[in-house]
């Protein structure tokens, strides 16, 4: 703040210094005067020893440090009446570079909330999130965070590694059914006792978990059970009752007593999804009406619901944990083989399965961070190209500018202004720029945040993620226009001021052709197709992958579907009721106008959700080893196909009758049929589970229909009547509906409350479930089509400047050819050659840069792979196709000059 | 910027003159000039605007301080004196001069010495 006080006292110093010079002067002429000299004589003498008054004022000025704010508003000044005067070049300098910094912290932002953003609690760094990575049979491998009950207890009470080990799940839906509650259904996450020591997050009112409050299965502890509720629940909900804990909530029906309230910025452990109740896992089976407890230890297989996550003890490294962790999983593991498989493994046949490995827990986990990170990074990359093309252009456009100011650089050189002045000035116009860039691009990210969010899976009801700009945005912001500023600003500025000022002056009016600046112009516009190349390759890809999955054949009619998602378990209806639950859904539904078809099924389609049988085995297939025994099963109602629209092959569907007679039926898919029967027609033939005898009839075969996703390759399925299965818990009613779905969707939803008020989870359109599930595609499409289109304009903008910058140089040059007799034809061949050469330049160093970038996202794509030819060679097509055209009008207008006015030209 | 930069004779000669002459009396700026002018027998063409910004440069450093005073034609002018600062400084600025002086001497005289 030194010249800021300074400042403040500037004016009292100058005065005196003044005062001095004045002084100075009068006493000298007074001496003069004394020695005979006229007074008007004395006067002028007494200047001119005293030398140049100015300059002695600004080198005083200097030493008190006040040129540095004073040049810089000067700069300021000059820069902004510059701007001024090309309101057409500052406006196309700050759009770009608007959209250029505002697209980059657009993405930073929601990739920093989603990916980077570190967890609200004690040190995240220092927290290791549990994984077993097991590899499938075909090579790839499979992460799995979640794990049964049982196996986290073993870990948490046998770990020598860690000061404890915590486990939370984020799986509860709940409501208070008191007539308190507010009637919404509400996320909640179970965690054990030690979760709010491990994490190392307080409660802001009252206090939280104990180990103790989770000791006992089914009641918590011995005060009874107990939960928290988040801040926002507090604050909404409970109107922020001071006196909160203590009191009772009513949670899926059971009681629970509040004891505290958690910080507002934790929002449990998963990033984009808050939940709104922390509860002891030993509650599992008293607010979540499942069958059985997910405590108990399964017999086979069993529900993995559980995160673990915990911190290492003092000098422990994480590769000792692993082999701690590893010991006890493989007790875990071998206590749970038949003995035929026991006996395998030790004697060293069989690897164990699977292999325990730490992840840093310091992020959260999120299935949006799982889904949406990598494509997110893929898009960080492209918008920083984007950002590198404008930076490009506007180098090339300010370069043009600074020779068009050679006169005016040349003239301030020689009147002496030093060289860093100059450069000095050129900076602060690119900061200008660049920051009036960077202020307009906060706007447009803060804007675009939104369509961002809008793009993701709207069922996943992303929370907490909505761009503000915070420290991290604004400092980023900041970063980028820096950044930006330097890249464009650095070359023209000391391009400008190279030569030496007579030099410049001599080569005004000369217009040489080939000076020396065109090729950086040259190479900075080739660097322009080279970065744009992978741009427009990417998203060429992702929009190619997008039309793949939407022409996909998904084996069922996703139009005019509502699939609604029911819950017997919620409704808390005993089992015998459900065949008759199921029964007056589908006659209900079927009399609401409009419905064409209507089906109950154990799986909705496209929801990530599908359920094995045990081993199965056909008549005359034989099982490789280690080849897996279990087969897709879906229970399904009569007439589901033509709900689903599944087209039948082969044979007939499921009758009402099917599953009421003894014999038991089943449909398969066309994968099955390939797979097991050699592609042989199957009607007729049967198959068995487990230890039964090939009892299943094969009645018909349906097309293969993709049920967990799009991108999934068509799997083995059995369909069987869900009579014969009984009490079979079915998922799904599946309703075909004339015209649009959701005008019957209100109908629906009444019917199924008219039934059982508690049945109904929700009801979704099969086509926007359809439409959630490519919903990372789709935005990886939409914007890497913007951006790519974004690029292809910056790039056409440079172009043309160059041209047209360098047509105008070569005025005369066109003006002697065309009076010497060149045709107009030739005239823009010759000009057009010359971006020809820049955009093959181009392509050259881009087609290796896209081919190195795209293959870094090959598990994005679905369909083709990174390299896919008609892509490269299309994105090729369209540069050139562009470009050409962006250099056609300047050279155009160049071939239409008057030679006479050309000539004259300068 | 260094407070002992300057454009005529040697770094910091203008500033150790002025000093030595404000270390016998404090002086105005225009009788400062006159002091130094004819102390050198005239033999220094200093250029009588430069005293100001090396002025400024030792009130900044704190070698010299300004009060208002009244000039021998009684016009109210700055009287600079020297600081305690500024004697140190003469002192170092001598010293380093004279082994300067001594050892230019050598070269110029290596026969005499």
């Amino acid at each position: 703040m030194n010249w800021l006080s300074n400042a403040i006292f500037r004016r009292r110093i100058e005065r005196a210094l003044a005062d001095d010079l004045e002084a100075h002067i009068e006493e000298k002429t007074a001496s003069l005067v004394e020695d005979g000299m006229p007074e008007r004589d004395a006067r002028l003498q007494a200047r001119k020893e005293l030398g140049n008054v100015p300059l002695l004022i600004e080198e005083s000025r200097e030493v008190w440090g006040w040129t540095w704010l004073e040049r810089l508003m000067q700069d300021v000044k000059h820069s902004l009446r510059l701007m001024a005067r090309s309101p057409g070049f500052t406006a196309v300098a700050i759009l770009s570079l608007a959209l250029g910094i505002g697209a980059n912290t657009a993405i930073f932002g929601l990739l920093d909330k989603i990916a980077w953003r570190m967890l609200p609690v004690h040190k995240p760094e220092e927290l290791q999130i549990l994984e077993i990575v097991r590899t499938r049979k075909s090579g790839t491998t499979k992460s799995d965070t979640s794990f049964t009950y049982p196996q986290y207890v073993l870990w948490r009470d046998h770990t020598r590694s860690f000061h404890a080990l915590a486990g939370y799940s984020s799986g509860l839906r709940w409501r208070d059914r008191s007539a308190a509650g507010d009637g919404l259904w509400h996320q909640g996450q179970f965690v054990s006792g030690n979760y709010f020591d491990v994490l190392g997050v307080p409660a802001i009112l009252g206090r939280t978990l104990t180990p103790t409050d989770d000791s006992i299965a089914g009641t918590g502890g011995p005060d009874g059970p107990v939960a928290l509720v988040s801040y926002r629940y507090w604050r909404t909900t409970l109107h922020a009752d001071s006196s909160v804990v203590g009191k009772p909530l009513n949670v899926n029906g059971a009681w629970l007593t509040v004891i505290g309230v958690t910080p507002s910025d934790f929002f449990g452990s998963q990033v984009g999804r808050s939940a709104d109740l922390f509860l002891p896992m030993s509650l599992q089976p008293a607010v979540e009406p499942l069958p059985g407890s997910l405590l108990r230890d399964p017999k086979s297989g069993g529900t993995t619901w559980v995160s673990i996550v915990g911190r290492l003890l003092p000098g422990v490294t994480p590769a000792q944990a692993i082999t701690d962790l590893t010991t006890i999983h493989e007790g875990y593991e071998v206590s749970r083989m038949s003995p035929s498989d026991r006996e395998a493994y030790f004697a060293r046949q069989r690897p164990l399965p699977g292999v325990v490995v730490l992840e840093p827990g310091s992020r959260g986990l999120s299935q949006l961070r799982d889904r949406f990170s990598q494509p997110l990074k893929a898009l960080m990359v492209l918008v920083a190209i984007v950002l590198l093309i404008a930076c490009a252009n506007l180098a090339n456009l300010l370069l043009a500018r600074g020779h068009a100011r050679t006169r005016e650089i040349a003239v301030r050189l020689a009147i002496g202004a030093p060289r860093s002045r100059i450069i000095r000035q050129f900076f602060t116009e690119s900061a200008l720029l660049a920051f009036a860039g960077g202020a307009a691009g906060l706007l447009f990210a803060l804007w675009s945040s939104r369509i961002l969010l809008q793009m993701l899976p709207q069922n996943q009801a992303p929370v907490g993620l909505e761009l503000a700009p915070d420290v991290r945005l604004l400092a980023f912001t900041f970063a980028a226009s820096t950044c930006s500023a330097l890249l464009f600003g650095l070359v023209p500025a000391i391009r400008a001021t190279r030569r030496d000022a007579s030099e410049s002056i001599k080569q005004i009016g000369e217009g040489n052709a080939q000076g020396r600046r065109f090729p950086l112009v040259k190479g900075l516009a080739m660097l322009e197709i080279a970065l744009a190349v992978p741009l427009l390759a990417g998203a060429g890809l992702f929009i190619a992958t997008l039309r793949n999955l939407t022409a996909v054949d998904a084996g069922f009619l996703s139009q005019n579907v509502l699939q609604a998602r029911i819950s017997v378990d919620r409704a808390v209806l005993p089992k015998s009721q459900w065949a008759n639950v199921y029964d007056q859904l589908i006659d209900r539904t079927r009399a609401i106008p409009g419905v064409t078809a209507v089906s109950i099924v154990n799986h909705g389609l496209i929801t990530e959700d599908a359920t094995s049988s045990g081993p199965v085995h056909f008549p005359g297939y034989r099982f490789q080893d280690g080849e897996s025994r279990n087969l897709l099963e879906t229970y399904v109602g009569s007439g589901y196909f033509t709900a689903a629209g599944i087209p039948l092959r082969l044979g007939r569907t499921f009758s009402a009758r099917d599953g009421e007679t003894k014999s038991h039926v089943a449909i398969v898919n066309e994968a099955l049929v390939a797979q097991y029967f050699g592609g042989q027609n199957p009607i007729g033939w049967s198959f068995g589970l487990g230890s039964d005898p090939d009892n299943i009839e094969i009645v018909g075969v349906v097309a293969d229909a993709k049920f967990l996703n799009l991108r999934q390759d068509p799997l083995p399925m059995a369909y069987y009547p869900w009579q014969q299965v009984m009490p079979a818990r079915m998922d799904t009613l599946i309703v075909r509906i004339q015209g649009d779905p959701k005008t019957a969707e209100p109908s629906l939803r009444k019917v199924i409350a008219e039934v059982h008020p508690d049945l109904l989870l929700e009801v979704r359109t099969l086509s926007s479930q359809v439409n959630d599930s490519i919903a990372r595609e789709r935005m990886l499409a939409q914007i890497s089509g913007f951006l790519g289109s974004l690029a292809l304009g910056l790039v056409c903008i440079g172009l043309y400047g160059i041209m047209a910058y360098g047509v105008t140089r070569r005025t005369r040059e066109i003006g002697i050819r065309i009076a010497l007799g060149a045709l107009r034809g030739d005239v823009v061949w010759m000009m057009l050659r010359e971006t020809f050469t820049v955009i093959l330049g181009g392509a050259l160093v881009g087609l290796p840069l896209a081919y190195g970038l795209t293959r870094l996202v090959g598990s994005l794509l679905y369909g083709l792979t990174p390299s896919n030819p008609i892509v490269l060679g299309g994105v090729l097509l369209v540069l050139l196709a562009v470009s050409l055209l962006a250099a056609y009008f300047p050279a155009r207008r160049a071939s239409q000059a008057d030679p006479l006015v050309a000539l004259r030209y300068d | 910027m260094d407070p002992t930069s300057q454009r005529d004779l040697f770094p910091g000669a203008l500033e150790m003159m002025i000093l030595q002459t404000l270390r016998r009396a404090p002086q105005h700026g225009y009788a400062l000039a006159q002091d130094i002018k004819s102390s050198s027998n005239d033999l220094l063409q200093i250029e009588e605007g430069s005293l100001y910004p090396a002025l400024q440069r030792m009130l900044k450093a704190g070698w010299v301080s300004a009060e208002w005073g009244l000039s021998a034609t009684k016009r109210k002018v700055r009287v600079f004196q020297i600081t305690p600062a500024g004697r140190r400084q003469l002192e170092h600025q001598i010293s380093s001069f004279d082994r300067m002086l001594q050892g230019i001497s050598r070269v110029m005289r290596p026969a005499q010495s």
